[in-house]
């Protein structure tokens, strides 16, 4: 299984998101992404198109009717969630179908975090979710068009990590690898006898006094910063 | 993250700019550190990919290697936490797996009025981040 494929490099240099293939060749520095994206523009070279390739849903056993959130870099959350969670709280005599009781969240590259967030988020409001958190690789091909003469085109392969995560409403295998109770005292937790995971439904102290007029990004509880 | 910033504002120690009219110093509070295991591994943006998988590497293999070990990443560097996971079970030719855990961690941001005239006091903002937790072991039998 090589998952360093790359059918054409970029001017020579390693995308930012292969950290695969440069682990393994000699000592380069990984080029920041912006650093990639100005020399990708300087040379004159546009990102035209971005398609993820299909990989097969990583959760065995889970009912195809299901709803499935795909997480991009640019979604909202605010959009996200209203959507997942009208369909998720929607309980009036839906409570016996499979689709309202499992959501899957699934993202990759820089949408991971916030697809990570988007599920914590999910688990506070509606709380007693059952989790199964996922990892892969998953490929991504990308077009890039150079801005003049536009004769010449490029594509990219990459493989970038993505995060895929099952929350339900019934209880999951305990025993399969990613799995997590909705109780937020897990044995992972217990040995350090810290508690920094919020108990789902309870509140922060409001404690901050500068007007929601003078800051832009003022979050009162219930904000999520990423 | 806070964007926003205008340059009077800027004093060597703040790492963030605010953006409040009263003037304010932003400072981020470090979250709360955890008691470490020996195989317990936090990620960062700021020591080299490389060297940070090779140490993951070091961890597992070897006379004296864990069965598992548990890479941390908070923020930006949930990104990279999944890279190096993924990257060791690569290398291992599929002994290993993965488990990954989510949580939020709550941090929170000291806000000091730049000048000790002005009217202010330190105040202080929560604000809630995203951080993951992959357990990556030797699967028994």
């Amino acid at each position: 299984m090589d998952l360093r494929d790359e059918c054409v490099t970029f001017k020579g240099e390693k995308a930012p998101a292969d950290h695969i293939s440069s682990a393994l060749l000699a000592p380069k520095p990984l080029p920041s992404p912006s650093t990639a994206l100005k020399q990708g523009l300087a040379a004159g070279f546009k990102k035209v198109l971005r398609t993820e390739e299909d990989s097969p849903s990583p959760f065995p056993g889970v009912l195809p009717g299901i709803l499935e959130m795909r997480v991009k870099e640019g979604s909202k959350i605010r959009n996200l969630m209203g959507f997942a969670m009208a369909r998720m709280q929607s309980e009036s005599g839906d409570s016996g179908r499979a689709g309202l009781r499992q959501v899957v969240f699934a993202g990759s590259g820089r949408a991971v975090t916030k697809t990570i967030t988007c599920a914590e988020i999910m688990k506070r409001k509606v709380g007693g979710l059952y989790q199964l958190t996922k990892l892969q690789y998953k490929g991504v091909q990308e077009v890039w068009e150079s801005q003049e003469g536009g004769e010449s085109e490029m594509t990219v392969h990459r493989t970038v990590p993505s995060i895929s995560i099952l929350l339900s409403k019934d209880p999951l295998d305990p025993l399969e690898p990613g799995y997590q109770p909705p109780e937020t005292q897990y044995a992972l937790w217990e040995e350090r006898g810290g508690a920094d995971v919020l108990q789902p439904g309870e509140k922060r102290p409001f404690k901050n006094n500068i007007s929601e007029t003078h800051s832009k990004r003022f979050c009162p509880q219930g904000g999520v910063t990423l | 993250m806070l964007a926003h910033c205008t340059d009077d504002r800027k004093t060597p120690e703040c790492s963030t700019k605010s953006m409040d009219p009263v003037e304010y110093t932003l400072r981020k509070r470090l979250p709360r550190k955890l008691p470490k295991r020996r195989n317990d591994v936090y990620i960062n943006m700021k020591t080299d990919f490389k060297a940070q998988l090779a140490r993951c590497q070091k961890l597992l293999d070897g006379g004296a290697g864990h069965k598992e070990i548990c890479i941390h990443g908070l923020g930006l560097a949930i990104n990279r936490a999944i890279n190096i996971a993924l990257q060791l079970q690569a290398f291992s030719q599929g002994a290993l797996q993965l488990a990954a855990n989510t949580s939020t961690v709550e941090l929170v941001d000291d806000l000091e009025p730049e000048d000790p005239d002005e009217a202010g006091e330190p105040l202080t903002r929560t604000r809630n981040n995203s951080a993951i937790h992959i357990k990556v072991f030797y699967p028994n039998a």
